[in-house]
């Protein structure tokens, strides 16, 4: 047996436990085509990292995963630098308030609670819409009955309109768009909250965001996304360093090494699934992980006692 | 054990040699002097870390012993333990409280069955077995509102948690080896984990249920090498620790991606 110790988690763990856990998020990462945070805390909690570090570590690893594409997306010109940095000065003071709320959580000794009931809204929420819609989808294509759906792209001239409204109008060359800067900084705000809270990058709720509701192109999306997700990450890294000392990069460099070789695999997978073949197996996964998170609050414990952050410390 | 025959001899051998070394922290002038040593003195946590063992010789020749307990233990410490109640269909966290007086670790070997070689009042006086501990804690209710027994149901969830976590540990089956009345060995095994810091092992020597002699050695846990950097700098230095953690995924994000270019996005 291979065993790391983890200097911040300040336990010993299998080392292939967390390649294997890295290796398979990113696995499914590459074949789903999201970032996969929201898979790997709760997978991490369920192997015995306390949830502090392992929200924190994810932030961390989250910043090594996004880089690259990052990286290439600016050079292809793929982010809308004045809308990102919009989004990303909600993300910041959203991440910068989130890490805050996680230290008042944790020193009230309900941090546990409160990121696993946002967990299990989150996930029951993303889960359930994207299982019905890929059911649906599946269904119409096996009986070839077309009727002309409800796809009405969510509504995108009515919240335009509304947004038009809006102070603090704005033009974006790069997306072709003219609107006000107030939804962008909220929505980055919300992700920066949830960055903090659960150590998401938060892309399954931005690129739809910006897509439907701000009216961004696709690839421009998910450049300004990328962008977006590496600084958000970046500042909630830094500031649950400072505040919380629950970063563990070797935790986080160890779920890197998995995740890419996972990435790889999961990205060749992929060419052999339909759209909502793969959307419909994403579903059943995060609706599993919303289960067992639900079981676990509403459970009665094995043990009713546990260690707080505490005077002589422990996480 | 017969394989470790030849190495407790040699150990043997080279504590006749030298002065007794356990013995002679005694505060007692002990009639005959109990020699003991140990396989290590120092527990190193580094990268590679699972726990360790630590192996126990010694001899009794000297001594009127004829039955031996030894006790490790660390430092009590305050601890705050989190109690979960219902709240509406949920367990959530409804009462903190602060625990003083707990030992981080507390084991206790026994060359036979404890009531069979001890009294109560000696088992009380040398600190040894569950209720002595639940006796010495005190509780202190931080946050929420105390409960009906909630004493006894913080108590049975810490006992709970540090025997999961294979802390605590009473083991009076034979893990005390006497052999021809004299020489003896044990072994503690440290989970991983076991905090940094100083441990005590006491050995208390008995004949006919009283105590004859005690004596007391000590094991050092402690981070050393990356694991130590890490955690002193995430402790100490937090801010560069942040910005180093960030710069280091950052690189190693784009040499990843360098390496793998063009399968990712």
């Amino acid at each position: 047996m291979f065993n790391i110790y983890l200097p911040i988690a300040d336990m010993s763990i299998n080392f292939f436990l967390v390649i294997g856990i890295g290796g398979m998020v990113g696995f499914l990462s590459g074949l789903f085509g999201v970032g996969g945070g929201f898979l790997l805390t709760p997978l991490m909690m369920m192997i015995g990292i306390p949830p502090a570090v392992a929200a924190a570590s994810d932030s961390n690893q989250i910043v090594a995963s996004s880089a690259s594409g990052a990286f290439g997306h600016w050079r292809l010109g793929n982010v809308d630098m004045k809308m990102g940095l919009i989004i990303l000065a909600g993300g910041v003071s959203g991440g910068t308030v989130g890490v805050h709320v996680v230290h008042y959580l944790r020193a009230m000794g309900n941090f546990e609670f409160v990121m696993k009931l946002v967990y299990v809204l989150m996930l029951g929420t993303i889960g359930g819409s994207m299982f019905v819609e890929s059911l649906r989808t599946l269904r119409k294509a096996q009986t070839t009955e077309s009727f002309d759906t409800d796809q009405g792209e969510m509504n995108q001239p009515g919240l335009s309109r509304i947004f038009s409204r809006l102070p603090l109008q704005m033009n974006f060359t790069k997306s072709h768009l003219r609107t006000s800067a107030i939804f962008p900084f909220f929505i980055g705000f919300t992700v920066g909250v949830l960055a903090a809270l659960l150590g998401v990058g938060g892309g399954f709720i931005m690129v739809p965001a910006m897509i439907y509701i701000i009216g961004m192109p696709t690839i421009t999306a998910i450049g300004t996304d990328l962008f977006q997700i590496v600084m958000t990450s970046a500042n909630v890294t830094l500031q649950q360093a400072i505040t919380n000392h629950t970063v563990d990069i070797g935790l986080a460099l160890t779920l890197l090494m998995g995740s890419v070789v996972g990435a790889q695999f999961g990205v060749r997978a992929s060419k052999y699934l339909r759209g909502e073949q793969i959307r419909i197996l994403l579903s059943i996964i995060v609706l599993a992980m919303m289960i067992k998170l639900l079981l676990d609050l509403v459970l009665t414990p094995d043990n009713v006692v546990s260690f707080a952050k505490g005077v002589t410390g422990g996480h | 054990m017969r394989r470790k025959l030849p190495i407790l001899l040699a150990i043997l051998c080279a504590v006749c040699l030298v002065k007794p070394l356990a013995a002679s922290k005694t505060e007692e002038p002990a009639p005959g002097a109990l020699v003991t040593d140990a396989t290590k003195s120092v527990i190193e946590i580094g990268l590679r870390y699972n726990g360790d063992r630590i192996d126990f010789f010694g001899t009794l020749a000297g001594t009127e012993a004829d039955a031996l307990i030894v006790k490790l233990t660390s430092p009590a410490e305050t601890v705050k333990i989190n109690v979960k109640g219902r709240v509406g269909p949920f367990w959530m966290n409804t009462r903190q409280y602060q625990v003083d007086n707990v030992p981080s670790m507390y084991q206790i070997q026994a060359s036979d069955q404890l009531d069979k070689i001890t009294t109560p009042e000696l088992t009380e006086e040398l600190q040894i077995g569950y209720d002595t501990i639940k006796n010495q804690l005190k509780y202190h209710i931080v946050k929420g509102s105390e409960e009906e027994n909630d004493e006894e149901t913080v108590f049975d969830g810490l006992m709970q948690i540090k025997h999961e976590a294979e802390l605590y540990s009473i083991d009076d089956t034979g893990r005390i080896e006497i052999k021809e009345g004299k020489l003896f060995n044990h072994y503690f095994d440290f989970p991983s984990g076991a905090k940094p810091g100083i441990y005590n092992v006491e050995y208390f020597l008995i004949k006919d249920k009283k105590l004859v002699g005690k004596a007391s050695d000590t094991i050092h846990i402690k981070k050393v090498g990356m694991v130590a950097f890490i955690a002193k700098a995430a402790e100490e230095s937090p801010v560069v620790y942040g910005i180093c953690a960030v710069l280091i995924a950052l690189g190693t994000g784009l040499a990843v991606g360098f390496v793998f270019k063009g399968a990712a996005h």
